[in-house]
């Protein structure tokens, strides 16, 4: 058994174990530094719900009133389970606005108001501090059960060593909790302590529920037993009634978190507002099996017949009748960190209620100057409530102080309609809240704190009992006349019921105004809240004015401090110039918020920057342009947002579209994904030819090959490059009519100043018209894809040019290599390879250049090696060109002749960035070369010699040629002179055989005349003989001349008929002319053609036999007129015209007629130099026809 | 800033009010041991317990 001097010890062992704890955490040292961040350790920190009173009176309440007592925790878990999303928009808007108390929240909620955030701060003092007392009486409680004996405390040491404990608390809360002047910071030490106390009161009190169980394992047995739990089940006392359950449900679920050291935990001490969902399970969890074992012990007290307040202490008792000390030590520990816990935790939250909220309202009105003031002034308030706390303690008893429980709790939750539906509703108005309160809060004190003096005071005693001046029905416990409740249940049920009765109503008849809901809107969806400008109108500031003001409430290190942030926050504003101004005053309010609280920030922002009435005119003008620009601007937000979006969707599935159909399904796609219309598609323009394609929706056209009208709106948007828009009823448009569309859009997509196609998108269930936004978004979108086209493009022609290149590369027999100016290979062919004998395995990518020379090992072609700089890929390097003819290998591989040219590619300042070499195998090429040039040598020693003979026989043939010249010029001369000199005797002979025909010399016997006729003949045909003989001479000589001019062929051709036509005649031959009419003259010499003629004719009535005909025809031919002699001669064989006109051929009749071979040969040779052509055509036996051709005359 | 949507957490509130309230109490409000325990304090504590589980294993869809 424990002494009392050593139970005070352990406590204050216990205590500066917490301290040390706590100062680590704070100096942040060691691995204790670490346990602030984590989640558990906040979770079990929530625990001081768990209370020191708790701890000892939950079995004996349980006992007592049976099931409803679990509600208070049920309760409580219920908020936290499922309320923490409202919680959680609480902790987020209390740490925007730096507030660290409920009144503080709800000041920022409904607008500051003195009365609203005084009311609430007096409720919850009021109402917290027995619940403080109690838990100071909860340690007196353990010190009391834990020593031998029990009226120690009676002492007046025993309440020295109370008092003194209860400032230890303090001192340590002021260490830990209220440290700095700026409440807002967080305590991660004290937080960590308060997770220790969560940590050894649940050890405590699940060691001594085992070591029951463990003594005593028919525990649960007992549980159903009657006699031991008369009051387990409901309704099985009138207090122990569904309706008390209920009661104790609603009650703990308001005030769990509304509670001042509750909230405190939940809102200052949080890291942020996630935390509050991350722990939601912590506590409820902590409770409901805490609660399982204070069954336990419970029933463990009762069956060693520890009942009614002798089984409050049953956790002490129990360890200490099994004479456990160390068990005994564990359950006082833990009862001394529940008490001491909850005992820090509610000295904080008070004093940060009554400085804000209570104090500093009243001291701002005496003095500016509280800067310096803060710290002390919080540290005297938490040691006055430290003191009321135990005053309240020391005036009553624990008997007396355990009913504030429920009363405390009852307070608490009359706030929790103005927390819960303030986070939600925004049409809460700030009227509503206070008059509830105003109704609510006098209700509490009169159906629950009142009453609970009653034992105090007689006077109060018969008050309860019989009502105020014995009106009964005004009696507290059975307010108009409602009895039967449990009196907790009672007073709550007055109190909320008026409080919910007055929201409910001042809702309906004093509703918000607009302004207030819209501010109490934005607060709740964490946008940034402006005052509401009818109240102030802001005045232009300045940061030293504004840096002025916070030195003066907060002083310099604190005013440093929020001025930097504010500073910050100004600067990434970007708003007009009206909002920074209330935002400034905001900033300043806020920073004030922290340290002094909501309301007196308010009154000190509305003293430091006053406002003239006159201004208020022109406030709510301003305030009117601002809220009108604040819309437009909104609109033109959401509107550019919703843009953006599109915009942003686009462009993340264009990120994957690879050709130019991708890019066009993926604009077409969102255009029916997103923007819903009913019929999509794209026109794509390329090369002139336009395909319609991505069509969704269309019933009608197909995608493919589609012609443009000329005419329609398609083609006009194609060409103005401008959007188009068709509607039902007012265009003609071949797609609208065809598809029964109510409106389309052509959207041109434009691609360097030319459309490469036309988005079409169109709605058939109802028309649509172009807004401005909706023209911006598919502007935006037409230029997205324009750009994506474009880049699809160009994507496709290098992946087209690319895979030329890789192909031609490997397909090349030449080798390729290129490397940059730092000799690293950067590309090789298959074919370099093979011709440089790099082996297969080697990897070249990235390899140093002279790493090929190895294999290479490059020679002149005399064999001599060749120095490194020598070699054109090297001497490239330099920037010009270079080639090279080398003998490479030479090992087993054998040796190959390459040809090798390297080319700089040069960059627009001309440097090198690469150099490309091609290596040629011209191995074969060579050895061919060499042999060819020895054969060509050859060949040539061969020409020369045969030159040389041919050169020989020219100068013999010359020679032999001039030998001929000279030849043939004599036998020309020789005819010539043979011919002359026979024609003078000729034509003597002639003339003397004329005479002698003509008797002139006497008359001639007829044998005579024959013979006269005879050597007529002769002479003539010798005269014909020797013309010809002069004409083949000239012809052969080249002296033929023909005097051309225009003579009328037909007369010409009449006169030679009629000079042959007694020789026919006397022949038996008919001799014809037929002549075409209109026979034009012709261009030649009369006599040359008279020649001709009679040449023919000669012939053809020579050779034609009697009875035969001979005909001469002229016929008119484009250019030229031809003549015929044709005769029915025997014809003359074939084989022999190739050579009838050839000088001195004759045929077998030609030589029996005598005839010389020369007059076919002089006519055709005639007929050739005026110009005309001669021809020969003859069937033997049939008919034989000469023709001859003259150009016409050219009329004059 | 993204809110979580409460509506859920008020359904599952309600149902936690409903379980927890009469009549449905009343249905189990006997003495009557089940693994030697009384029905109603087991009720009142598996329901609880029961909640917590809801709480912590529900996650609402994004």
């Amino acid at each position: 058994m424990l002494i009392f001097a050593a139970s005070v010890t352990v406590f204050v062992a216990y205590l500066s174990f917490l301290v040390l704890v706590a100062y680590r955490v704070e100096r942040q040292t060691g691995w204790l530094a670490t346990l602030p961040s984590k989640r558990w350790v906040y979770a079990l920190s929530l625990t001081v719900f768990f209370t020191g009173w708790s701890y000892f009176s939950a079995g004996s309440s349980l006992l007592d009133l049976g099931m409803p007592f679990v509600a208070i925790q049920i309760g409580a878990s219920l908020t936290l389970l499922f309320g923490w999303p409202i919680l959680k928009r609480a902790v987020r808007i209390a740490k925007l606005h730096r507030v660290t108390t409920l009144p503080g929240l709800l000041s920022v909620r409904f607008g500051a108001s003195r009365m609203l955030t005084g009311l609430v701060a007096v409720l919850l003092v009021v109402g917290t501090l027995p619940y403080i007392a109690l838990q100071i009486g909860a340690l007196g409680f353990a010190l009391e059960n834990v020593v031998t004996s029990p009226s120690v405390l009676e002492l007046q040491e025993g309440r020295g060593v109370v008092l003194t404990l209860t400032l230890l608390l303090a001192l340590f809360a002021i260490a830990f909790g209220v440290r700095r002047a700026d409440p807002t910071h967080r305590n991660a030490g004290m937080t960590v302590t308060l997770a220790i106390d969560g940590l050894v009161k649940l050890a405590a009190v699940i060691a001594v529920s085992c070591f029951a169980l463990w003594k005593q394992p028919e525990l649960f047995a007992l549980l159903s037993a009657p006699d031991i739990w008369p009051h387990l089940l409901l309704e099985s006392t009138p207090r122990n009634s569904y309706a008390t359950w209920l009661g104790y449900l609603l009650i703990s679920m308001g005030a769990v978190a509304v509670l001042p050291h509750m909230y405190h935990l939940i809102v200052v001490e949080s890291a942020d507002e996630n935390q509050v969902a991350d722990v939601r399970g912590a506590l409820p969890l902590y409770g409901w099996l805490t609660y399982l074992m204070v069954i336990l012990i419970a029933i463990a007290g009762l069956a060693r017949g520890l009942e009614g307040p002798q089984n409050q202490a049953s956790i002490l008792l129990i360890p200490m009748a099994a004479n456990q000390p160390i068990l005994e030590l564990l359950a006082y520990l833990g009862g001394v960190a529940a008490a001491a816990g909850i005992t820090i935790a509610a000295f904080v939250a008070l004093t940060n209620l009554i400085t804000a909220d209570l104090v500093l309202p009243v001291l701002s009105r005496l003095t500016t100057r509280l800067g310096p003031a803060l710290l002390p002034l919080r540290w005297l308030i938490l040691l006055a409530v430290a003191g009321m706390s135990f005053g309240v303690w020391l005036l009553t008893d624990v008997t007396f102080l355990s009913q504030f429980g429920l009363v405390s709790f009852i307070a608490a939750a009359q706030l929790a309609p103005a927390l819960f539906l303030g986070m939600t509703w925004a049409k809460l108005s700030r009227g509503a809240v206070l008059w509830g309160l105003v109704l609510a809060v006098p209700t509490w004190l009169y159906t629950a704190l009142l009453p609970s003096f009653a034992g105090k005071s007689p006077v109060l005693a018969r008050w309860v009992a019989d009502g105020p001046f014995g009106w009964s029905l005004l009696r507290p416990y059975s307010l108009f006349g409602l009895t039967g409740m449990d009196p907790y249940v009672h007073s709550f049920f007055w109190s909320m019921t008026l409080n919910l009765m007055a929201i409910v109503l001042v809702s309906l008849f004093k509703p918000s105004t607009r302004a207030e809901v819209e501010q109490a809107e934005a607060l709740l969806q964490g946008k940034p809240t402006y005052p509401l400008l009818y109240h102030r109108f802001l005045k232009t500031l300045s940061y030293p004015e504004m840096e002025a003001v916070l030195v003066k409430y907060l002083g310099d290190e604190q005013a440093q401090e929020q001025m930097e942030r504010i500073r910050a926050d100004l600067s990434r504003m970007d708003v007009p110039q009206e909002s920074k101004l209330l935002a400034a005053r905001n900033a300043i309010q806020r920073a004030l918020s922290g340290p002094l609280g909501p309301s007196v920030a308010c009154d000190i922002v509305q003293r430091e920057f006053p406002v003239s009435e006159s201004a208020v005119p022109d406030a709510m003008e301003a305030y009117q342009k601002l809220e009108l620009m604040l819309e437009t601007s909104r609109e033109d937000l959401a509107s550019r947002l919703r843009e953006l979006s599109l915009l942003n969707a686009l462009s993340e599935r264009l990120v994957v579209a690879r050709d130019q159909h991708h890019v066009l399904e993926t604009g077409t796609g969102l255009l029916w994904d997103m923007l819903h219309f009913e019929r999509v598609g794209a026109l794509m323009v390329e090369q002139g030819q336009s395909r319609l394609c991505c069509l969704k929706g269309f019933q009608h056209l197909t995608e493919g090959p589609f012609s443009v009208p000329e005419d329609s709106s398609l083609a006009d948007a194609l060409r103005r490059r401008q959007i188009y828009v068709v509607t039902e009823g007012r265009s003609q448009d071949p797609i609208l009519s065809l598809e029964g569309a109510r409106t389309l859009f052509y959207v041109p997509i434009v691609s360097e100043q030319s459309s490469v196609g036309v988005l079409i998108c169109g709605m058939t269930s109802s028309p649509l018209a172009l807004s401005p936004s909706l023209r911006n978004v598919l502007q935006s979108i037409a230029n997205e894809l324009a750009i994506s086209l474009s880049e699809a493009r160009h994507r496709e022609k290098e992946e087209l040019l690319r895979q030329q290149l890789e192909t031609t590369l490997a397909n090349l027999a030449d080798g390729v290599i290129v490397f940059d100016p730092q000799r690293k290979i950067r590309l090789v062919n298959p074919a370099f390879r093979r011709l440089a004998f790099v082996p297969a395995a080697e990897d070249l990518q990235g390899a140093d250049l002279l790493t090929i020379f190895q294999w290479l090992d490059p020679k002149d072609l005399s064999g001599q090696r060749l120095a490194l700089e020598k070699l054109p890929s090297i001497q490239a390097l330099g920037g010009k060109t270079a080639h090279l003819t080398a003998r490479v290998g030479g090992h087993e591989e054998g040796e190959r002749i390459l040809s090798i040219t390297s080319v700089p590619v040069l960059d627009a300042a001309d440097r090198v960035v690469q150099v490309v070499s091609v290596y040629r195998d011209i191995t074969e090429l060579y050895h061919l070369t060499e042999d060819l040039e020895r054969r060509v040598q050859d060949r040539t020693d061969e020409l020369a010699q045969e030159r040389d003979r041919l050169m020989l026989s020219n100068q013999k043939l010359e020679k032999a040629l001039e030998d001929l010249r000279n030849l043939d010029q004599l036998k020309g001369t020789f005819v010539n002179a043979i011919s002359h000199d026979l024609r003078i005797p000729l034509t003597g002979i002639t003339g003397y055989a004329e005479f002698l025909e003509d008797e002139i010399g006497g008359p001639l016997t007829e044998q005579q005349q024959v013979y006269a006729r005879e050597i007529q003949l002769a002479a003539a045909r010798m005269t014909r003989l020797l013309n010809d003989l002069l004409d083949y001479a000239r012809i052969e000589a080249g002296k033929l001349t023909v005097e051309l001019r225009t003579i009328e062929l037909t007369e010409l051709l009449r006169g030679a008929v009629a000079t042959f036509l007694p020789a026919a005649e006397k022949k038996g031959l008919r001799l014809v002319l037929d002549l075409q009419p209109a026979i034009p003259a012709v261009w030649a010499d009369a006599d040359r053609v008279l020649q001709i003629v009679s040449n023919l004719l000669s012939n053809a009535i020579k050779f034609t036999p009697a009875g035969g005909e001979v005909r001469v025809r002229a016929l008119s031919e484009d250019a030229v007129v031809a003549t015929e002699v044709s005769d029915t001669g025997p014809g003359i064989p074939p084989e022999v015209l190739p050579h009838l006109f050839e000088r001195f051929f004759q045929t077998e009749a030609g030589i029996k007629a005598g005839g010389t071979g020369l007059g076919l040969s002089v006519s055709k040779s005639l007929v050739e130099a005026q110009g005309g052509t001669m021809s020969v055509e003859s069937k033997p036996g049939e008919k034989t026809t000469f023709r001859f051709t003259l150009p016409k005359a050219v009329s004059e | 800033m993204q809110e979580p949507d409460a509506s859920p957490w008020g359904l599952m509130l309600l149902l936690g009010l409903l379980l927890l309230s009469y009549p449905l109490m009343a249905l189990f409000n006997h003495r009557m041991p089940i693994f030697g325990v009384p029905m109603i304090l087991l009720y009142g504590f598996g329901v609880w317990l029961g909640l917590i589980v809801l709480s912590l294993l529900y996650r609402p869809r994004e």
